[in-house]
């Protein structure tokens, strides 16, 4: 690593901790950051009831939704090769929401902790309809990512139509849909906590194998490495994070784009530094996200999906101007 | 002598020690240790029957309006705190407020129930897109609650005899409609929404008694003159509604209410959002001076 | 099969394959006028209603009035808008070569739609002076300029799939603001979903006025350029050899596809795939002539908006579903269809 890349490497630290300590200290009550890290420390001052029961679970499951969906989106760039991919091209997430709602009509009274699980089988569920439709595309993973594209389509009129036909039924999975951190606690933690903790370690080993795809098809091949196994590989492991974000968050916008963009024009573009730096932006984003949405126009709390829609806006923009050489 | 000063002091401590108050709730039995000091509330439609047994709640989710409670109510209790939107109540500001008793919706917050009993103890009931009849029982809950079951229901018999004086009052054999209009669309109250059955109550036909599936009817201009409503009532949300384009269609003039000038336009926030007893008996003051 | 008619070897052949095609669409367009007056209203509208308003109106029977105040200002809405979706799509595919381009797809209707949400939540008060119009048409513009720069058609070879890329981004970021827009601006949120998705409900009169000049002079535009753009179609190079500029057809042509997009998004909300459909279906008919693509887009879509105004009253009778439920399905399903027929010709 060069001197530079870990200057920014600690500088991208520190935001992430200074988002994070900021994050537990705003909010309906101003606790200062002193008294939060006594909090932390110990578990005994006025401030622990909020810290414990609500500013740190939800801290926890944003960075840790941030570094899912920032992750999802290196590996689906990489394996679409286009900048512009983001896990929802895919059909991730609308077929995650289809599913959701889905429950919600067919069996109103379902407990409901199966509501993220309804979220992953639609996730994967829709992953598979497209490795049906596609498969002989993987080689040619633009056209890979159209179908992707139209398969969300498909679902997000088949959301559109239920949402019109059942609009009281479903209000408890719009709810959870929306893209938000609101009511998220610790028990939502482990939901999500197993699918980083296996699958960040098999993206790191892939990351050397994910350099040489990037140097293009031909040459990948001629090194040695099975092209379409590997893409299988990664977009499994991209759909499976992606799918395991918005169960529990429903769909944040944008992270998935706009992370690894951040990340690689900070770091370049080695897989071995992007993965551990991609994951930090994404929490970064949905961390800081969540925190505007909580302090901006309190009591109201809007939903982190709102606010990550505003920050993607004004990146747009700056897509624009620098007009890059895809 | 001792024996009996202990008695009595005995007896005395029996019955002001509380006993556990339970009431069945949407989620089984809500139980409270002592009758609760502190409420907060979630929906509009509690702070009626708590407002009647004159507790005033430290914090409603008022989704930041405060105009949202209607005056008659907002006068009985005290000032509060707002504690967010109605869907996303900020459980952060609901906590500060270290209340006894939070009373929640069955529909919007069973997903939050556990950490709301975190707090306090929850009582949930059926609010949104609840029916007359459901309220009432509704606010019989929240006064056995707060300890005050007696009170509660002699106000519910009160409630009931007024309800039968207005009817009796306004005894008309027209139909009456409330819809709520807002610049994208106008909604219909069915016979099973909340207004929809206070017209009931008072013994008023509805238009379109045909239709008791579904609490609010998304209605163009087609369906309205189809219904033919000899009394219409709009609540308006906001100074733009699509109201403004259909009074410029012919088609309005052939609406009964509108050919009768029986057309009037109400508060949204009375007739639809705060429901409870106050309000069902000043809608039904409303509609008997509409009859005037 | 219809290819073999080849102009030169028989000219009167030709003509009559073509004029039997717009005559069809005529018809077609004819009925499906008259059905969507008539069909599936809580009223018993008929046929004998319809003359009657034609040839003897009487402003005091209810039905007449019915079909004059309210079905007759829907319809000519749909069809308005149906004209100048299908219109727009295929300039847009005209003018990028790319067979997936459409006004949906491509985000400029939600960029569109986020203007005009964006000036409903009253956040700059002097958006409510300036005439609806002109904000969609400014929403549109912005989101079609940053498709086109995004998408790399400023640059020779443009790879097709990655405007499709840049489009859906723009789109799914317009949709997520114009969502935020409602969330901050609505009482009641749902009842924009219905517009969101688009819709002809509630349509008077006073919107086909607001349609009608940037639909009329959007479509003029692109019939006097319409042999131009056949002109396009073969190539820029052979294009400026001929003399005419290939940059200046597109920016007309871009100018029209916006006012087609604003007027119909600032009525009706930003209907989907109309504008990807109809180019595809007018073209297996009658081939890639322009001048005879543009009209008959022209009939059909108005058709395919009346068709799904139709359908969109049964699904939920007697209440009304937004008309974009219809379209957007079907239109879902034939994007499908259209991806994976397009990746597979490409080598």
């Amino acid at each position: 690593m060069s001197k530079n890349n870990v200057l920014c490497f600690f500088a991208l630290a520190l935001t992430l901790a200074g988002f994070s300590i900021w994050h537990l200290a705003a909010g309906a009550v101003y606790i200062p950051p002193s008294a939060v890290i006594a909090t932390l420390q110990s578990s005994n001052t006025e401030h622990h009831f909020i810290i414990n029961n609500f500013r740190l679970p939800r801290m926890y499951i944003a960075g840790l939704v941030g570094v899912a969906l920032g992750l999802s989106g290196l590996l689906v760039q990489g394996v679409v090769r286009n900048p512009l991919a983001s896990p929802d091209i895919l059909g991730v997430t609308s077929g995650a929401s289809l599913s959701v709602i889905l429950l919600a009509i067919l069996w109103p009274h379902a407990p409901l902790h199966y509501i993220p699980w309804a979220a992953l089988v639609g996730g994967f569920s829709a992953t598979a309809i497209l490795l049906l439709l596609a498969r002989k595309l993987l080689h040619r993973p633009a056209a890979f990512a159209l179908v992707g594209i139209a398969l969300s389509a498909i679902f997000g009129a088949a959301i559109d139509y239920l949402l019109i036909v059942n609009p009281l039924e479903i209000n408890t999975a719009m709810l959870w849909l929306t893209g938000s951190v609101w009511g998220r606690n610790w028990q939502h933690v482990p939901l999500i906590v197993p699918w980083l903790v296996v699958l960040i370690p098999i993206a790191l080993t892939l990351a050397y194998r994910l350099d040489i795809l990037s140097l293009g098809d031909n040459t990948a091949t001629s090194l040695g490495n099975s092209v379409t196994q590997l893409r299988i590989f990664s977009m499994l492991i991209a759909i499976s994070l992606a799918s395991a974000a918005v169960s529990v968050c429903g769909s944040i916008s944008f992270v998935g784009l706009i992370a690894p963009h951040i990340a690689r024009s900070l770091f370049g573009a080695r897989h071995l530094l992007l993965i551990p730096t991609t994951a930090m932006v994404g929490a970064v984003l949905v961390i800081s996200a969540d925190l505007f949405a909580r302090i901006l126009i309190p009591p109201i709390e809007l939903p982190a999906g709102v606010l990550t829609a505003f920050i993607g806006a004004p990146y747009f923009i700056y897509l624009l101007c620098r007009d890059q050489q895809w | 002598m001792i024996k009996f000063i202990s008695a009595l002091l005995f007896s005395v401590i029996a019955t002001t020690a509380s006993a556990t108050i339970e009431v069945q709730d949407e989620m089984g039995t809500f139980s409270i240790e002592q009758t609760p000091q502190k409420i907060v509330v979630l929906e509009y439609s509690f702070i009626d029957a708590l407002a009647t047994l004159g507790i005033s709640p430290v914090g409603i989710a008022d989704d930041g309006k405060v105009h949202s409670v209607i005056k008659q109510i907002s006068e009985k209790i005290k000032p509060w705190v707002s504690v967010g939107t109605r869907s996303t109540p900020n459980l952060e500001i609901i906590a500060s407020l270290q209340p006894d008793m939070i009373i929640a919706d069955f529909e919007r917050h069973a997903t939050i129930y556990e950490d709301l009993k975190k707090i306090a103890p929850t009582l949930v009931l059926k609010s949104r897109g609840e029916t007359y009849a459901d309220n009432l029982i509704s606010m019989v809950k929240v006064g056995q609650a707060v300890n005050q079951e007696q009170k509660i229901k002699q106000r519910l018999a009160q409630h009931n005899q007024r309800m039968d004086a207005f009817a009796k009052e306004i005894n008309s054999d027209k139909t009456f409609m409330f819809s709520v209009a807002n610049a994208k669309g106008i909604w219909m109250h069915s016979p099973v929404a909340y207004a929809g059955g206070v017209i009931s109550r008072l013994g008023l036909k509805s238009p379109i008694p045909e239709e008791t599936q579904k609490a609010y009817i998304s209605a163009t201009l087609e369906r309205l003159v189809k219904a033919n409503p000899e009394y219409l009532l709009i609540g308006k949300y906001g100074e733009q509604t699509i109201i403004d384009s259909f009074q410029k269609n012919p088609l309005w003039q052939a609406i009964s209410s509108i050919k009768e000038e029986t057309y009037s336009e109400t508060n949204p926030f009375l007739w639809s959002k705060n429901r409870g007893m106050i309000a069902a008996e000043i809608m039904a003051l409303e509609l008997k001076s509409l009859i005037k | 099969m219809f290819k073999r008619f080849i102009p030169d070897l028989y000219p009167s052949l030709y003509l009559q394959h073509k004029l039997t095609l717009f005559a069809l669409a005529i018809a077609i367009l004819c009925y499906s006028f008259y059905f969507s007056i008539v069909a599936f209203s809580q009223f018993s509208l008929q046929a004998s209603d319809v003359y009657q308003v034609l040839f003897n109106y009487n402003a005091n029977d209810l039905n007449q009035k019915i079909i004059v105040s309210l079905r007759l200002p829907r319809s000519l809405v749909a069809t308005l808008a149906g004209i100048a979706m299908a219109c727009a799509g295929l300039l847009m595919q005209g003018i990028t070569r790319n067979s997936l381009a459409s006004p949906s797809v491509f985000g400029v209707s939600a960029g569109a739609a986020f203007a005009f949400a964006f000036s409903s939540t009253g956040l700059l008060p002097w958006l409510s002076a300036i005439p609806v119009l002109f904000i969609t048409m400014f929403g549109a513009l912005i989101a079609g300029v940053a498709v086109f720069f995004l998408g790399g058609l400023h640059r020779p070879q443009a790879n097709p799939i990655r405007i499709v890329l840049a489009g859906v981004a723009i789109n799914y970021l317009c949709i997520s603001m114009t969502r935020a827009a409602v969330i901050y601006a609505d009482e009641n949120a749902y009842g924009v979903l219905h517009w969101l998705i688009g819709s002809v409900s509630n349509t008077q009169l006073s919107d086909v006025y607001t349609m009608l000049p940037g639909t009329v002079s959007g479509l003029a535009i692109a019939l006097f350029f319409s042999h131009k753009l056949n002109l396009l179609h073969i190539g820029d190079s052979v294009m400026n050899s001929l003399g005419s500029s290939a940059t200046s057809v597109r920016l007309w042509l871009s100018i029209a596809i916006i006012l087609l997009i604003a007027s119909a998004v600032s009525v009706v909300g930003p209907i989907g795939f109309i504008g990807l459909i109809i180019p595809h279906l007018c073209r297996a008919l009658i081939g890639q002539d322009y001048r005879l693509l543009i009209p008959l887009c022209v009939l059909y879509g108005a058709s395919l908006m009346l068709c799904a105004d139709s359908l969109a009253r049964i699904i939920r009778f007697p209440d009304d579903s937004p008309i974009g439920i219809v379209t957007t399905s079907i239109g879902a399903l034939f994007f499908l269809l259209l991806a994976l027929k397009q990746v597979r010709r490409e080598p």
